[in-house]
């Protein structure tokens, strides 16, 4: 298979992965299936494939920016690389929509985060924890309330 | 009462028994409590500032002779104190008005205008454009003319809380204090939307001088080689930081403070943003011949 194949395939696995997500208060167990393991468990399984292939043959390494940027000269790492980001990209978008539902943050706020965790991985994620973050506090605010006044509260 | 001090029932019981930080974190929960959409969009801001000055770390890109990330940093500040103030007033207003629909859809509208600011601003950082008085694009001119409504109604939260609490008569505030804070909230609304009006009807917040935010004050970064509009902005838009404060302060040195004191000091304080828009109209530095 060519490289550029497989990098055709690829984006569109990634994609149904990101669309459940979307869609997943409409069918969140499947959204779950899909994201966390059926898409980027596919991604995985390509570059796990071609590392086994091609790593052992590459020039570069992981030491200084200069050799990474090497291993990205050849197109089989290169593509390894895109699976790469394309598969944990979606796994932390799943993460995301799992721990939005565990915490009950409306979908609404996750829609934008996710384009975003597609695009600029860590962009997403880091509003993801912001936000989560700052409505905990707000949450842990509302149950003091019913406490008596004096009671410490610890966050 | 004559105390003019803003300390809540609540916190007298423990005042003595707790250390420091178990105070504060109280005081942040018990205010969150009280506003916890705006509690949380602060807070949201204020992590989000941390990457902006990242890039301001690692840009070199330059816009008005300075980095391009100062403005959205500037703008970050100025609503983290902003929403924060408007959390620690909402206290003031009624547990019941709090809870009704349309305050709760008037918060969410205040945030959602601005979340856009913040999109718009930063977002014209990271394209390497400039934001405000950018009509170079359909696009960007769209996006002016929308940040335009939206500052007046995320302004306009100031004004809502200023009546709110006006109309609360069990606030448990002095009554200089009561006073102090619904009319500079009103204020705070009625002089920036004058200030911010006339500046946006104009091509530049600059008034002659070499329109670069090079020569400038520290920290605010006002021009000091021409007028700079942003001056009056800056002080309407602290009204309600000022007079508390001085009533606070007064509450010290005269026993009681009486209501002319508030009065009289919100006139000199509004004549004052006059002054600094008149002077920046002129063409002059902020405070020119007196420290310029």
């Amino acid at each position: 298979m060519s490289m550029e194949t497989l990098f055709a395939i690829s984006s569109p696995i990634a994609m149904l992965g990101w669309v459940a997500l979307i869609i997943s208060p409409v069918i969140p167990k499947w959204s779950d299936r899909i994201a966390t393991y059926i898409s980027p468990g596919l991604l995985s399984l390509a570059y796990m494939s071609l590392i086994l292939a091609f790593w052992s043959g590459a020039e570069g390494g992981f030491d200084t920016l200069a050799n990474v940027q090497m291993l990205f000269t050849q197109s089989e790492i290169a593509i390894a690389g895109w699976l790469h980001y394309l598969a944990f990209d979606l796994f932390v978008g799943a993460w995301i929509v799992r721990e939005a539902r565990k915490a009950q943050i409306s979908h609404w706020f996750i829609i934008p985060i996710l384009p975003l965790t597609l695009l600029f991985g860590p962009i997403g994620y880091v509003l993801f924890v912001a936000l989560k973050a700052s409505l905990a506090l707000g949450r842990k605010s509302n149950q003091s309330n019913n406490q008596p006044a004096n009671q410490t509260v610890s966050v | 009462m004559n105390n003019a001090l803003i300390v809540m029932n609540n916190d007298f019981a423990t005042l003595k028994t707790d250390g420091m930080i178990a105070r504060s974190k109280r005081f942040l929960i018990n205010a969150y409590a009280d506003a916890p959409a705006l509690g949380a969009l602060t807070l949201f801001m204020l992590f989000l500032m941390v990457p902006k000055l990242g890039a301001m770390l690692v840009d070199t890109r330059l816009h008005n002779g300075v980095n391009i990330w100062i403005k959205p940093v500037k703008f970050d500040v100025a609503l983290i104190i902003y929403t924060a103030t408007l959390v620690y007033f909402a206290r003031w207003i009624p547990n019941s008005t709090r809870a009704k629909t349309w305050f709760k859809l008037f918060t969410a509208a205040v945030i959602a205008c601005i979340v856009f600011e913040q999109v718009w601003i930063g977002g014209a950082a990271a394209f390497g454009t400039a934001s405000h008085f950018n009509v170079g694009t359909p696009l960007m001119g769209l996006a002016y003319s929308i940040a335009g409504f939206g500052a007046v109604t995320l302004t306009s939260a100031a004004l809502v809380f200023g009546i709110l609490i006006a109309r609360n008569k069990e606030t448990r505030l002095s009554e200089p204090m009561h006073l102090a804070i619904w009319l500079s909230s009103i204020l705070m609304f009625v002089f920036t939307v004058i200030t911010a009006s006339y500046m946006a009807a104009q091509t530049s917040h600059f008034v002659g001088g070499n329109m670069l935010d090079v020569e400038s004050y520290p920290i605010m970064g006002w021009a000091t080689d021409g007028g700079d509009l942003r001056v009056a902005h800056f002080f309407a838009s602290h009204y309600f930081h000022a007079l508390p404060l001085f009533v606070l302060a007064a509450s010290y040195i005269f026993k009681p403070v009486k209501r002319s004191m508030v009065l009289g000091f919100a006139a000199l304080y509004g004549v004052f943003t006059f002054y600094t828009l008149w002077e920046a109209t002129k063409g002059l530095p902020f405070l020119h011949g007196i420290i310029g």
